[in-house]
């Protein structure tokens, strides 16, 4: 066991003790627009998101089920620019300038802007954290190498998914240099899934409890207050993506709802502290 | 190390959820490549199923016209019309060593997945088939095939729906379903081992050939052509002449409608380094890595990336690629037809186009040739018709 050290690790651990519980929700950039994906960040984090995973839209997203894809199609009907995601960043900096923020995007995004360059820009504009869904461990290590980002490895946490499927050999050389939290996806699949049972993670999450201090925060088809309940005892947080574009997807007709209707449903979903047994 | 890489090309970049079936199917394959038994049953079922040794066949009006020496690779005589049954038999094989439940599979002009619902009807092994559905109305008769042959087929990515919307789906599925599934990609693409797995089972083309071009005409051939899409039945013929620096390997690229994107699916002439679909290869993209829509008259070659060992090739000069248009295809395809009396697939024709353009370029005396009929062309002759009728208008 060692003590967390990079900047996204402690960041969480102080949220997490001060709160009892991670909120982490995704929030693909774009969807409906820039404008409006700054109104829900506000939203959410005034609801008590302790980060946001900021999503890149990408024209192959294989890792994504079809909420996602249809939100990514949304977005790239636009056009995506990388300038657009900086002044973005730029803007929730200025008015966050304590919290510390994620950046959720398939590998070709990263690899054309640039990997060194990128990190440079996302440290200095409070991200704290990639999780790119499309490089596995080994990848990782051959792109920290060859591009030089040792510097950024406690700076710029790159975020490992412990999947259903991580056998013992792999979880173990994921733990030795792991850093910012555990990406703890619940079912074998892809994002969004619905009816999902959360019996089997749960049992994981136990395992990996006495392995490692980094916090355990658990992914994929995480839409109801039950879910939450019955993961916290076990989990440090969780992320919950696929449902916030499902609403948006809903009521994207109606504008001046889609911030409200968002905060509203989420406050539903958000467990109270009286229900957590923590 | 990151393993699977040609050069500077290839890699796994896929979730982390799919990375110890990689694994997996990287031992099996290491394991069974040197197992005698399993070479044993898959020769014989190359030679008692598929129909190979396939014909390495002398062009003689094609010789004429051209004042060469034309042969044609016919590997469009297979059994399924396609080199595409090459891998299937020895993918599905292969799973079935490894006790896989189920198959499944990206198909764009129809060819693989028919040649993998007929593997793993063989096989007895149930099959789905992920297509996209503007293949799909294409090639609706493959699309029947499947089904006949007991496959469960699904149509996806809308309206405009072609391979990589495919592929993406495929993936999707087996990030469902791995551990009891094996996805048989049809194509030298993807994370590894599937590269170099697909080339190892396409790698007979090659063999063949260089034994039945030394039959025939006692030396090597000036130059071999071969359409590329994904690649397999190209780098199926090149790996047994890349260490013979004289034979010029030539790739076909589909040159679409023009070189504007969107409107062809000429990844090596066009397109630059980016990551797709599990490997690092030669992609068309904008300016900040979205992957364009890509568009070619052949459902087989509308593919925005390529295999990661062409990207290899390609850096090293040790094979070419040219762009050969939508319409110069259709020549061939006519072409073809008319002086052989072979109808080609709407691929295999852009290899037909451009041995003819290196031809007309070409100084030498009466060059040897070979082109690679990866396909037959029947599945095209509606597509044709309509285009043609088209033109017309």
């Amino acid at each position: 066991m060692f003590l967390a050290v990079d900047e996204l690790a402690s960041y969480l651990h102080e949220r997490r003790k001060e709160k009892g519980y991670l909120f982490i929700p995704y929030l693909l950039l774009g969807d409906p627009s820039y404008e409006q994906s700054l109104e829900i960040a506000d939203k959410l984090l005034s609801l008590g998101a302790d980060s946001l995973e900021l999503g890149l839209p990408f024209s192959d997203p294989a890792a994504d089920g079809v909420v996602l894809q249809r939100a990514f199609r949304r977005v790239l009907a636009q056009g995506f620019h990388w300038q657009d995601v900086l002044v973005f960043l730029r803007k929730l900096r200025a008015r966050y300038p304590q919290r510390y923020f994620l950046v959720m995007g398939y590998a070709n995004l990263l690899y054309q802007h640039g990997f060194l360059r990128l990190f440079e820009e996302l440290y200095s504009l409070g991200v704290r954290g990639v999780v790119v869904p499309d490089i596995p461990l080994e990848e990782k290590e051959r792109i920290r190498r060859s591009y030089g980002l040792g510097s950024y490895r406690d700076k710029v946490a790159w975020i490992d998914f412990v999947t259903p499927t991580t056998t013992p050999e792999r979880l173990n050389k994921i733990l030795m240099q792991a850093r910012g939290f555990l990406y703890i996806v619940s079912y074998k699949g892809t994002t969004g899934s619905r009816n999902v049972s959360f019996d089997e993670v749960r049992k994981a999450l136990k395992g990996l409890r006495a392995m490692t201090k980094l916090p355990l925060i658990v992914g994929f088809g995480i839409r109801q207050r039950e879910h939450i309940v019955g993961l916290l005892p076990y989990a440090d947080g969780f992320i919950i993506g696929s449902r916030i574009h499902e609403i948006i997807e809903e009521n994207i007709s109606r504008q001046g709802d889609l911030v409200a209707k968002i905060g509203e449903e989420i406050s539903q979903i958000l467990p109270p502290k009286e229900l957590l047994s923590v | 190390m990151p393993k699977g890489y040609f050069g500077n090309f290839g890699g796994q970049f896929v979730s982390e959820l799919l990375m110890p079936a990689l694994e997996e199917l990287e031992k099996a394959f290491a394991h069974f490549r040197r197992d005698l038994n399993f070479q044993r049953e898959f020769r014989y079922l190359l030679k008692t199923y598929a129909g190979r040794p396939s014909l390495l066949y002398k062009a003689e009006n094609l010789s004429k016209l051209w004042q060469a020496r034309v042969y044609l690779k016919r590997e469009d005589l297979l059994h399924t019309g396609s080199h595409k049954i090459n891998n299937c038999l020895g993918q599905v094989l292969l799973a079935k060593k490894m006790s896989k439940k189920r198959i499944i599979a990206e198909t764009g002009a129809g060819q693989h997945g028919v040649a993998t619902a007929t593997a793993a009807a063989l096989m007895k092994i149930p099959c789905k088939i992920y297509m996209g559905e503007e293949d799909l109305r294409r090639q609706a008769l493959n699309g029947f095939r499947m089904r006949l042959l007991g496959a469960e087929v699904e149509g996806v990515g809308g309206e405009k729906g072609t391979l990589r919307d495919a592929v993406n789906e495929a993936l999707r599925d087996w990030s469902r379903t791995v551990g009891e599934t094996h996805y048989v990609i049809g194509s030298v693409i993807g994370p590894h081992p599937f590269p170099s797995l697909v080339r190892y089972f396409q790698s007979v083309i090659g063999r063949e050939a260089r034994v039945q071009i030394l039959r025939a005409e006692r030396s090597l051939p000036d130059a071999i052509f071969a359409c590329v899409g994904g690649g397999s039945n190209a780098i199926g013929i090149f790996s047994a002449f890349l260490k013979d620096k004289q034979v010029e390997l030539i790739g076909a690229e589909a040159g679409g409608l023009s070189p504007r994107p969107g409107e062809n699916a000429a990844s090596l002439t066009l397109g630059r380094p980016g990551i797709l679909q599990g490997s690092l290869t030669y992609l068309l993209q904008d300016e900040e890595g979205i992957v364009h829509e890509v568009h070619s008259v052949s459902a087989g070659l509308d593919y925005p990336g390529v295999g990661p060992e062409h990207a290899y090739l390609y850096e090293k000069k040790r094979a070419r690629y040219v762009a050969i248009s939508d319409q110069e295809a259709l020549s061939a395809f006519a072409l073809l037809s008319r002086e052989e009396g072979i109808l080609p697939a709407l691929e295999s024709s852009h290899a037909v186009a451009a041995a003819q353009k290196w031809r007309e370029k070409c100084k030498k005396k009466n060059p040897l040739m070979i082109i690679n009929l990866s396909g037959r062309g029947d599945k095209d002759v509606a597509e044709v018709q309509r285009l043609l009728e088209e033109k017309q208008k």
